[in-house]
């Protein structure tokens, strides 16, 4: 290898390896910033369709088309995702929850499928592509080896060090993105239960399913908590750019310096934050907080015709989920009606 | 009767005491100590000390947050309506004692205020028409009912604490304790929710800790003052005069015409009649110096919107060695102001401003640039605080815009806020008021000359305030210029210079405290009584408005 080559294949796989880290980072803190976190995961009221729903259905929906999800073919997720996503419209400042959370999913997707792509090993690439069951991969760039793969780039050795295969393919690529895709889905759904629903009403739902009530708690504080860290954060970032930090960026970099502030921030928000919480408790305990196993509530449980409407919708995406598997378009990634040649039926 | 160790107690007392000597976990010497203390039914009582003194343990010693919550040895006996304080589980407590909190922030867990307000009840499993009940007779009360359907993330200082009180009342105890409960709301929300106590009296037992004395004497009956672990005294309201010299030994801020109450053996709720003695006997009471200030320094002009609202329309001109403080409601728009002349502001909020420091147009230019001239600690100061020690705290403005001699300018700022003993600690571990300096000194190290407080003084009692007012004056003298956002009008009164007042973003008045003053009562900002003593041409309002 000449000297040329060393830096072509080095500079080349730390310019891959850093898209996969900044690509995400920058959807993230340079497109939706703080307060666009704080968007995603904060309820306003409104009327509409998810509005009216009991929090119960929106979580039994986000429970049921998790399993969907994961036992269809990725193009049917991908799908239900973009679908999930058009239907952000209806939201309270719908456009701009349509935007932040297009960013947020597809900075999931590219995060999760950088991930997948380089470190998902060579066997379990081609058992999830043609269900040959092979214990150990051919070598790399041999015949037999290109019979299963596209190279694209070929990382710098020691990047084996840290889980790289040694060979970046296009088949790692297409498992990556179609192992992602799924997520995108889940987080786009669970995301609708935080903005559509009050805390509290996540609270008698959940208390509905006999959830031990502090779990419950502590999960209704959370979301109760969860704007006041990306506030806490926002302000501790900007005083330290106040103090000089990110003096030297442009506007290019800026965005990882808004990420290294977020990272230095966590600290002190957390402790700022966990000073306060001890007063949450004092307040939920001097108010009689599990005193009892379980709970009355001001607001009966109800159920309301958008909530039969989406049951209805839950109960066409379990039919769909059989029938798809049933008629081999369900399972594995990518689709493959090939039976497995190790005899097995799980799914990747 | 219930038996605490040799002591028999009275079932129908709210509060008896016997032999509390509490100590936290880890903490060898008792950090309370308490022979004997009782508290009647119906009776008012307010608790006074100093930060750190004791006060607020002393009180969950009695609603259970010690030695539920709190964990420590507590071989005394705290007893509540005949329940022995550390054998009865909290959820039982929480039926017979109230606790109303400092911060409405952390104390609000719901999302609307009804929700808030139905969380007690909801957890004592009462039917729905027993919690409605509940719920509408506590937002009567609290005179909240055009708050009822609001998202409590909204809502001002001031209101979130009345829907606090009202989730409070809600849970109909038969006793409340309220522990600093207008520490850091505006005086028109403190008004209101003093309001609301009064219309309690009588009907509860109440216990109130407060730093604002003034505020809360008119109507309590007994005063009990706590320092250093210990009950100084407890006495009826009527013969506080008499201790005077005790308030002031334990760093309690007295009333000035307390003092003068005291000399002429008059009613210290008297103030009128207070002041037109000390005019018949031709005593001369000293008036705060106003600075006048250098050359203009800072000239700033904010125009900020939401879509269809107008949150700030005001301009600023800070002078050289000029402390300006800026009063008005909760969401007047005094932080809005001072985030736009730092370049603060969120994303979503559209502003148009215009700012020059030192004749140096910044209108344009970024926070960095800005914090070069310009720094501003925030109320929740601990967020400044990132770095291991406190040495590479104060340095870290210096390091990171490239000063030569960061090392030696470090030295400078340790010694000038007395940190030199503490350059090696974690900053995050130090006391609220070390804190405070540590990030007062690491915002100033960048070399600026113009620093924006807002509300330095929330919560912190009489001692730590004066500290921060003699930081202030100290740094005056170097050269510094302030612009602080306070609610507290006697500190505004006692130490600044020129003062403005924001009302739905606008800039309603200005000038120096004696002018504003004269008339500020029409924007909810109510003159201290010692702005009163000293100007006997102005009218006092009743007692329970007055400015502290």
């Amino acid at each position: 290898m000449t000297l040329l080559e060393a830096v072509y294949i080095n500079a080349g796989s730390w310019v891959l390896f850093l898209f996969g880290l900044a690509f995400p980072i920058y959807l993230i803190f340079g497109y939706m910033g703080l307060t666009g976190f704080k968007d995603l995961t904060r309820y306003e009221e409104a009327k509409t369709f998810y509005y009216r729903l009991n929090p119960l259905t929106k979580i039994a929906f986000t429970i049921v088309l998790t399993f969907v999800v994961a036992v269809t073919a990725w193009s049917a997720d991908l799908a239900l995702g973009l679908i999930i996503l058009v239907s952000y419209l209806s939201l309270r400042r719908g456009f701009r929850k349509l935007l932040l959370g297009s960013a947020l999913a597809f900075a999931s997707v590219v995060g999760l499928a950088w991930t997948f792509s380089t470190a998902t090993p060579y066997t379990l690439i081609i058992y999830a592509f043609t269900r040959q069951c092979l214990t150990v991969a051919p070598p790399t760039m041999s015949p037999a080896w290109l019979h299963y793969f596209t190279p694209l780039w070929t990382w710098a050795s020691y990047f084996q060090y840290w889980g790289f295969q040694p060979v970046f393919t296009l088949q790692g690529l297409l498992y990556g993105l179609q192992v992602s895709t799924r997520t995108g889905a889940v987080l786009l759904a669970a995301l609708i239960l935080v903005m559509t629903s009050t805390p509290s009403a996540i609270l008698r739902s959940l208390g509905k399913l006999k959830l031990p009530i502090v779990l419950i708690f502590a999960l209704v504080v959370g979301l109760r908590t969860v704007p006041r860290i990306f506030d806490s954060l926002d302000t501790a970032v900007k005083v330290q750019f106040m103090r000089g930090y990110g003096s030297r960026a442009n506007k290019a970099t800026r965005v990882f310096y808004l990420f290294g502030g977020v990272l230095s921030s966590i600290v002190p928000a957390m402790t700022f934050l966990f000073r306060g919480a001890q007063n949450t408790a004092i307040s939920a305990d001097t108010r009689a907080f599990r005193a009892y196993k379980d709970r009355t509530f001001l607001t009966p449980f109800t159920f309301s015709r958008e909530d039969y409407i989406l049951f209805a919708v839950v109960a066409a995406l379990v039919v769909f989920a059989v029938v798809s598997n049933i008629y081999g378009f369900g399972r594995a990634i990518p689709y493959s009606a090939v039976g497995s040649s190790c005899g097995a039926t799980s799914t990747a | 009767m219930v038996e605490t160790g040799s002591t028999e107690v009275s079932l129908a007392k709210p509060v008896q005491v016997h032999n509390l000597a509490f100590n936290y976990v880890g903490v060898g010497r008792p950090v309370l100590t308490v022979d004997s203390f009782h508290v009647d039914d119906g009776e008012v009582i307010l608790i006074i000390g100093k930060s750190g003194g004791g006060k607020s343990t002393l009180v969950n010693c009695f609603n259970g947050v010690i030695p539920h919550i709190f964990h420590g040895n507590n071989p005394g006996g705290v007893v509540v309506y005949g329940h022995v304080v550390k054998e009865t589980p909290l959820p039982k407590l929480s039926v017979m004692v109230g606790t109303l909190l400092q911060d409405p922030e952390t104390q609000v867990l719901n999302y609307t205020v009804e929700e808030e307000v139905a969380f007690g009840p909801e957890n004592l499993r009462l039917p729905p028409e027993e919690i409605r009940r509940r719920v509408d007779d506590a937002i009567a009360t609290t005179d909240i009912e055009g708050l009822r359907n609001r998202e409590t993330y909204v809502l001002s200082g001031g209101e979130l604490q009345r829907v606090a009180l009202a989730a409070v009342l809600a849970m109909k105890t038969k006793m409340l304790i309220m522990d600093e409960p207008t520490s850091n709301i505006d005086p028109e929300g403190t008004a209101r929710v003093f309001q609301t106590l009064t219309g309690l009296k009588g009907k509860s037992t109440l216990i109130i800790v407060e730093h604002k004395l003034e505020r809360a004497l008119h109507f309590v009956d007994r005063v009990v003052l706590v320092d250093e672990g210990k009950i100084v005294f407890d006495i009826e309201k009527s013969k506080l005069v008499d201790y005077v010299e005790e308030l002031h030994a334990a760093g309690i801020d007295v009333p000035e015409h307390y003092l003068y109450a005291k000399r002429f053996g008059m009613n210290p709720s008297d103030i009128d009649g207070i002041r037109k003695r000390i005019a018949t006997e031709g005593l001369q009471l000293g008036v705060p110096k106003r600075d006048k200030g250098g050359e203009v320094i800072l000239d700033a002009r904010s125009l900020v919107e939401v879509p269809g609202k107008v949150l700030v329309d005001a301009e600023v001109t800070l002078r050289e060695r000029q402390v300006l403080a800026v009063m008005g409601r909760n969401g007047a728009g005094k932080s809005t102001l001072l985030k736009s002349i730092m370049n603060f502001l969120d994303r979503q909020l559209t502003a148009k401003s215009t700012l020059t420091v030192d004749g140096v147009d910044l209108s344009r230019a970024n926070i960095q640039t800005r914090g070069k001239h310009i720094a501003f600690v925030p109320q929740s100061f601990d967020l400044m605080l990132i770095n291991k020690t406190v040495e590479d705290e104060v340095s870290y403005s210096l390091r990171k815009r490239g000063v030569k001699d960061h090392k030696q300018k470090t030295e400078e700022f340790l010694k000038l806020f007395g940190l030199q003993d503490f350059r090696r600690r974690d900053p995050l571990m130090l006391s609220v008021g070390q804190r405070r300096r540590v990030a007062m000194a690491s915002a100033l190290s960048a070399g600026v000359k113009i620093v924006m407080l807002d509300e330095p003084t929330s919560g912190q009692d009489f001692y730590h305030k004066e500290i921060i007012a003699r930081e202030i004056a100290m740094l005056k003298g170097l050269g510094y210029s302030f612009i602080i956002v306070t609610h507290d009008a006697k500190f505004v009164y006692r130490y600044s210079d020129y003062m403005l007042i924001l009302d739905g973003g606008k800039k309603v008045l200005e000038g120096t405290p004696e002018e504003v003053f004269a008339v500020s009562q029409r924007y909810s900002v109510i003159p201290p009584t010692e702005y009163y003593l000293r100007n006997p041409q102005i009218q006092i309002p009743e007692l329970g408005m007055l400015g502290v």
